[in-house]
């Protein structure tokens, strides 16, 4: 963020984060991208589409393993999109949805690190990179062209 | 007009009238997530220091790190998870509380969760991973926009 406005109280300190400080939003948006991207290759390499299958079932999508194939891919490929920062926000928005689902599916099963609150923690990411799109350190930015 | 709603350039907007929209949202993003995660770290500290977590977690995880006395490093994981995400939340001390929650995630990953495997559902390290790379990106960034930090003029 900006360090221009607000004083260090350990100017020393200051000279270890300040060059860090304008890559901070790129790393959120990288990590949140490529935390997606082993689900995908996962679901894709391995058939670990079955659970998410299991979900648009019950969800009752009358094909949930094409919806499966769908989520899988948006993750692996979505996710990749997402830390390089192309097609920003419109991927954003997608894995936002997709998100947004998966909170709800996983809400029944309680609010734990293993049931919706990851999902919502995802939510959160997303609608952020959604907000603010590529930024500075991105392709979008980089092509000089995006939604 | 704000620095992040001065990046984005119309000219490059595929949609140049969505730049007024985007400009609004755009000051938003960095403590939306800033907030969330405080708000989803807060939980977990709150019931280890006041519904006997600290217990539980000196018993079992702080034992599988191997430090002792494992009672007080769980007060201090209780103390990092629960102050830490308050101080987080409202952008105070930003810095200090989001370096004091990397070291604490970071542990969590590699020494407590690794042998779960990545994956979330089988209570896999990903999710302390993630927590662990946002809370990293707050110590390089500081607090930002909509901080205490930020308000007060002066920071760590």
């Amino acid at each position: 963020m900006d360090t221009t406005t607000v004083k260090p109280i350990l100017p020393t300190l200051a000279n270890l984060y300040r060059p860090l400080a304008p890559f901070a939003y790129a790393f959120l948006r990288l990590s949140a991208g490529a935390i997606l991207i082993p689900h995908g290759v996962q679901e894709l390499l391995f058939r670990g589409s079955a659970p998410a299958g299991r979900y648009l079932l019950a969800w009752g999508l009358k094909d949930p393993l094409e919806g499966a194939w769908a989520l899988a891919l948006l993750e692996a490929i979505g996710g990749a999109m997402l830390a390089l920062g192309l097609l920003t926000r419109p991927v954003a928005l997608v894995l936002a949805a997709e998100m947004a689902w998966a909170a709800t599916v996983h809400l029944k099963f309680g609010w734990t690190w293993t049931t919706a609150e990851y999902p919502v923690l995802m939510l959160a990411l997303c609608v952020a990179v959604f907000f603010r799109g590529g930024g500075r350190y991105s392709l979008d930015h980089r092509i000089g062209r995006e939604f | 007009m704000s620095e992040e709603s001065a990046e984005i350039d119309p000219s490059h907007l595929i949609v140049p009238g969505l730049a007024g929209l985007y400009r609004r949202l755009a000051p938003l993003s960095y403590a939306l997530v800033r907030v969330s995660t405080a708000v989803l770290l807060l939980p977990g500290g709150y019931e280890k220091l006041f519904k006997g977590g600290v217990y539980r977690i000196a018993a079992n995880n702080i034992a599988k790190v191997g430090v002792e006395p494992p009672l007080a490093w769980a007060w201090a994981v209780g103390c990092t998870e629960f102050f830490g995400a308050i101080l987080l939340a409202i952008g105070l001390w930003t810095r200090p509380a989001a370096f004091a929650l990397v070291v604490l995630l970071a542990t969590i990953t590699f020494r407590v969760r690794w042998d779960a495997g990545y994956f979330w559902k089988a209570t896999g390290w990903e999710v302390t991973l993630l927590l662990a790379l946002v809370c990293l990106a707050y110590l390089f960034g500081g607090g930002g926009r909509y901080s205490l930090d930020r308000r007060i003029g002066r920071e760590f």
